[in-house]
């Protein structure tokens, strides 16, 4: 007998695929929680990441992440970010690593490589965005876009999960220590964050 | 090597305004105003919210948005959608208790997690008294559109369904953590 019938579709690429700004990683309920289009900065406390769920529905070649960035406030620098995937059973996947963006580059698109591209298989996993120095004065407040902001109710609605990493120099886990979210993440908006499988 | 799975993924925590429930998309279109603060069901009336889900899932809890005003009991429950309004019959229900605590969402872990099978469903809240969700009040056309229901009075083993009168939809859901999220 030869190998099991495999029911994926073929691996896509190169579309918007996955993430919060599709249906599949809480588009519909971030549109009928708060009115108004991707023109808001959002931001969580320092240190803080939050880690937010979305399934994929057949095998997804992941190789980039894109979002736009927020406005550059005074005094402006760069800000230190981190984005990464993890499985539902909470253990890290890839990550882009820690990486700044230059005041120079407020309210553009960004996209960066995922270190390694991963294929997800069809399931449920979690975003995780992560920003590392809002604390500090010398870097710039706004690292996303998204939506108005939404409140610790609806974020927990939506599954989604916080964790006190650390700053600058920590990288998200390589297993994650889900906590509820509390006001340091629940009061953010739900940031314009796609996962891509291009550059 | 595993089995390759035929099932659809699902997410861990469900909610009344993701995919799975007819009205999430609907309430788009209609520009609805968004999800408010609170307004009670009343005691008279049980909204129910109907959903499909593509795969098999392991409740192991439920909760509810609770509004500004915590008070009276609460129930939450999920009904099998029958093929008539005569009345459908409960596939679990939480159990009524006090409302607890103001503007949170009060979660309520299933004592036996219950399988759902893949199929069609309605998520049911109600309220004793004057308690409040967090959720928005459609108008006759927009419930219909819905497809939003309610049962008179309290949740109960079966239920009577007729068209919405209260017009009123919640933010609600369930979860496989027993902890809710």
């Amino acid at each position: 007998m030869g190998a099991w019938p495999e029911n994926n579709a073929p691996v896509g690429n190169g579309v918007c695929i996955a993430g919060p700004s599709t249906i599949n990683g809480g588009l519909l309920e971030v549109a009928a929680f708060v009115s108004g289009s991707v023109a808001t900065n959002t931001n969580m406390t320092g240190g803080y990441a939050m880690y937010r769920q979305f399934i994929v529905e057949s095998d997804t070649y992941i190789s980039h992440v894109s979002w736009q960035l927020g406005t550059a406030s005074t005094p402006v620098t760069f800000n230190t970010l981190e984005i990464g995937i993890y499985s539902e059973d909470r253990i890290r996947l890839t990550t882009t690593g820690s990486f700044q963006t230059a005041a120079s580059t407020s309210q553009t698109a960004k996209t960066l490589a995922f270190s390694p591209a991963v294929t997800l298989r069809s399931g449920c996993y979690y975003l995780a965005y992560h920003n590392k120095d809002w604390s500090s004065t010398a870097q710039y407040a706004n690292p996303w876009f998204g939506s108005p902001a939404l409140t610790i109710n609806k974020h927990r609605a939506m599954g989604s999960f916080e964790e006190n990493v650390g700053n600058a120099s920590t990288l998200l886990p390589a297993t994650a220590t889900f906590a509820v979210v509390t006001a340091n993440t629940g009061t953010s908006g739900s940031p314009a964050i796609t996962l891509l499988g291009r550059a | 090597m595993d089995f390759p799975s035929n099932a659809a993924p699902m997410p861990v925590v469900v909610n009344s305004l993701s995919k799975y429930f007819h009205s999430a998309a609907t309430f788009n279109s209609f520009n609805v105003s968004t999800i408010g603060t609170g307004s009670s069901p009343g005691s008279t009336t049980s909204p129910m919210m109907p959903f499909t889900i593509p795969s098999p899932y392991l409740v192991k809890s439920l909760f509810i948005a609770n509004g500004i005003t915590a008070t009276g009991n609460t129930d939450i429950g999920i009904y099998q959608a029958g093929a008539t309004t005569a009345g459908c019959s409960a596939v679990v229900t939480a159990g009524s208790v006090a409302m607890s605590g103001a503007n949170v969402l009060q979660i309520r872990t299933l004592a036996t997690p219950v399988l759902l099978p893949p199929g069609s469903y309605y998520l049911a809240v109600y309220n004793s008294t004057s308690g409040t969700f967090n959720g928005v009040t459609l108008t006759a056309v927009q419930a219909s559109q819905c497809g939003l229901l309610e049962t008179p009075g309290a949740l109960s083993s079966t239920v009577s369904l007729q068209r919405s009168t209260g017009l009123h939809y919640y933010l609600a859901g369930f979860s496989r953590l027993a902890s809710g999220y």
